[in-house]
């Protein structure tokens, strides 16, 4: 058995990047989308920018359908994969790309691009006879598009080579004993040729591919995740992890029967398991939930309440049981077995990969006993799913919320400062004076500094003015002290009174000139109040970038107002306002928006 | 009011993938709105309750937020200042994390 290398696929993806650059396929695409690919095919490629725009997530959005516009591009992509092929052997291509497959006009493609043109072309249809035959089949009941990736075609596309035969006789038969009985068969067939594993996970992979893209069809119309290479890439990385583990199973012997009769119905059991979780729409979106979209797991959520509240008068709580779990790490050592105890420590402890394996594979047991499990967990715990859904919503804060700390950096002090500044507050600081004045134990420096922290935590202008005030009598006062130390005890008490009264005069004059001061602030404030309530109504702005998105039904971009928006919930809050989640009422798009009182900024 | 204005005039300017979008802005007599993208996969902060994340993960988070704040040096001269694991979103493709 091959198995599948992540460096080989990155030296693949990398020949057909050089294709694409070559023929500048990507400047079809928008720059704001695409950003990074635009600027490195101007720039010019390195290799290991290409491998870190994969693994960083760069390249997410391809458009299958602009490929097909360059059909000389495609053709040469395909003889260049042929070659890739004949030269270096990277990884078994027969599964992951089309040999066999013909696209519509015998142009060669890879076996993603292909499913992915299947799903966007409305005019597929394939070409082998065989399938043409099972799609005869399926177009007697009136399947739906959806429907019929759902329930055989894909499932087959890549088993028929071999056996195709076994396969025709299954679908004709009415029986589901001998049904079962033919797919033994098949699967002891795979199983001696080593093939199971990879028809088994490519199957899953193109399933979660078409439902998804289904869903995201419906719903919108935008390019969804599934239409990326890296989904790809991520897939198959887990499919040589999924091989590893297989293998290092059959060869211990130990946790799995081997025998390959026993294998083989315990496979065409879980075929079946997998079909009807197929027909119940809520567990296979309960295995999706992380890529859909807003509406599907809204839907989803709805319709489990619903169930909930039904189910939950009639049923009596479920008590815990421990039950046996195996689990696989992947480092190809058995976990051993645990009870349902130690289970939730188990969970938290699973690496990501193993996570999101789960989250596709529903055929194994083990793997379906667990998730069935948490299903009960969250079962139990009932109407406790919207609270906690408004705990990840509460938890949510906008990138943006910081902009108010930094504008300490951007903007200047005063102005901020001025602003906050009222006639209450210059109240305040000439009342402190007064009350100051009129104390006996009101020394001249103690009277400063409270007058000096009053105004240097209020306003900044003033505290200049004052510092040089300071200054002049703090000298004043070392050196008057001085002068103290060097008499006696008796005349200290002459000198003491002396400076008291020079600095009650002093400060008489000082106040007044304080007094005046604040009135000439007092009054500027008031003038920039006016200037600021004129500026109050602020010009909005769009990036011109995004117009599309906007102008679709031609309301206007000046005219929007908040009753365009549906609200749906509160995403966060803080001292900069809050983030609230809306929906755009006539394309049912969900954008966060950010609210400022204009009458607490000001 | 200044502050609206400077924070207009940048989000208006940025165009970065690893930095949220904001479409338009519009007021009303009683509030100001800024029309931002959504992002569904939440914060880090909770994905890092929820699951222990791997170093290659991490890596790969860091490294975006890296080019994020990279772009804002260059480009605006801003500085954050108020990183954190609450202020970094996640997109969809969550399910690739973990």
């Amino acid at each position: 058995m091959n198995i599948i290398d992540v460096d080989s696929h990155l030296k693949f993806f990398y020949d057909i990047y050089i294709i694409f650059s070559k023929y500048s396929i990507f400047k079809r695409f928008d720059s704001s989308k695409n950003h990074n690919i635009c600027r490195i095919c101007e720039k010019g490629i390195k290799k290991s920018d290409f491998i870190y725009h994969i693994y960083f997530c760069k390249i997410e959005t391809i458009n299958i359908n602009e490929f097909k516009l360059n059909k000389d591009i495609l053709y040469k992509l395909s003889t260049n994969i042929e070659n890739i092929e004949r030269k270096k052997k990277p990884f078994s291509l027969k599964l992951n790309f089309g040999q066999d497959y013909n696209f519509i006009e015998n142009e060669k493609l890879p076996c993603s691009l292909y499913f992915q043109s299947c799903i966007n072309n409305d005019n597929f249809m394939p070409i082998d006879s065989f399938n043409k035959d099972i799609i005869k089949i399926l177009s007697k009941e009136k399947l739906t598009k959806f429907e019929l990736y759902n329930k055989i075609p894909v499932k087959f596309l890549s088993i028929y080579k071999i056996n195709s035969t076994l396969i025709y006789s299954l679908i004709n038969e009415p029986n589901e004993h001998e049904k079962k009985k033919i797919l033994s068969e098949l699967l002891l067939y795979f199983i001696n040729k080593d093939n199971i594993i990879k028809e088994i996970f490519s199957y899953n992979k193109m399933k979660k591919l078409l439902f998804d893209s289904s869903i995201s069809m419906k719903s919108t119309d935008t390019p969804s995740y599934q239409n990326n290479f890296l989904f790809d890439i991520k897939s198959w990385s887990y499919n040589k992890i999924f091989v590893n583990n297989f293998k290092n199973v059959s060869e211990e012997n130990k946790h799995v029967e081997e025998t390959p009769s026993f294998k083989a119905f315990k496979i065409s059991e879980l075929l079946d398991k997998v079909e009807k979780k197929s027909k119940s729409s809520t567990e296979v979106i309960q295995n999706y939930l992380p890529g859909l979209n807003q509406e599907t797991r809204s839907y989803f959520h709805k319709e489990r309440r619903l169930q909930l509240k039904t189910t939950k008068k009639f049923e009596p709580k479920r008590k815990k049981t421990s039950k046996k779990f195996i689990f696989r790490s992947r480092d190809n050592t058995s976990m051993g077995n645990t009870t349902k105890d130690n289970n939730e420590d188990r969970i938290s402890s699973f690496n990501m990969d193993e996570k999101f394996w789960v989250s596709i594979n529903c055929e194994n047991e083990e793997i379906q006993e667990k998730v069935s499990n948490e299903s009960d967990e969250e079962s139990n715990d009932g109407d406790d799913e919207l609270a906690e859904i408004n705990k990840q919503a509460k938890n949510i804060d906008y990138i943006f919320a910081s902009v108010d700390s930094f504008d300490e950096v951007v903007y200047e002090a005063p102005c901020k400062k001025e602003s906050k500044m009222s006639a209450n507050y210059v109240l305040n600081i000439s009342n402190k004076i007064d009350e100051g004045s009129s104390e006996k134990d009101y020394s001249l420096s103690s009277a400063q500094k409270s007058i000096n922290k009053n105004m240097h935590e209020l306003f900044g202008d003033i505290r200049i003015n004052l510092d040089c005030f300071n200054s002049k009598e703090d000298e004043g006062m070392i050196t008057e002290s001085h002068s103290l130390n060097n008499l006696g005890c008796k005349v200290e008490d002459e000198f003491i009174e002396s400076l008291e009264r020079d600095s009650n005069e002093k400060k008489d004059i000082k106040l007044k000139d304080l007094v005046n001061e604040m009135d000439r602030i007092y009054i500027r404030e008031e003038k920039m109040e006016s200037h600021l309530e004129n500026q109050i109504n602020l010009e909005s702005w769009y990036n011109e970038d995004y117009i599309d998105e906007f102008s679709k039904n031609n309301t206007g971009l000046k005219n929007i107002s908040i009753k365009d928006f549906e609200f749906k919930h509160k995403i966060g809050s803080g001292d900069y306002g809050k983030v609230d989640l809306y929906m755009k009422k006539s394309t049912n798009d969900f954008y966060a928006i950010k609210s400022l009182n204009l009458e607490t900024m000001v | 009011m200044k502050r609206l204005d400077k924070e207009n005039t940048i989000l208006n300017k940025i165009n970065h993938e690893n930095l949220i979008k904001c479409y338009l802005t519009f007021s009303d007599k009683e509030n100001f709105y800024f029309v931002m993208e959504y992002l569904e996969g939440g914060n880090v902060k909770t994905l890092v309750n929820k699951y222990r994340l791997k170093d290659e993960v991490i890596k790969l988070l860091i490294a975006e937020v890296l080019l994020a704040i990279d772009y804002l040096h260059n480009n605006f001269n801003i500085s954050h200042n108020d990183i954190k694991l609450e202020n970094i979103l996640i997109t969809r493709n969550v399910s690739i994390l973990y």
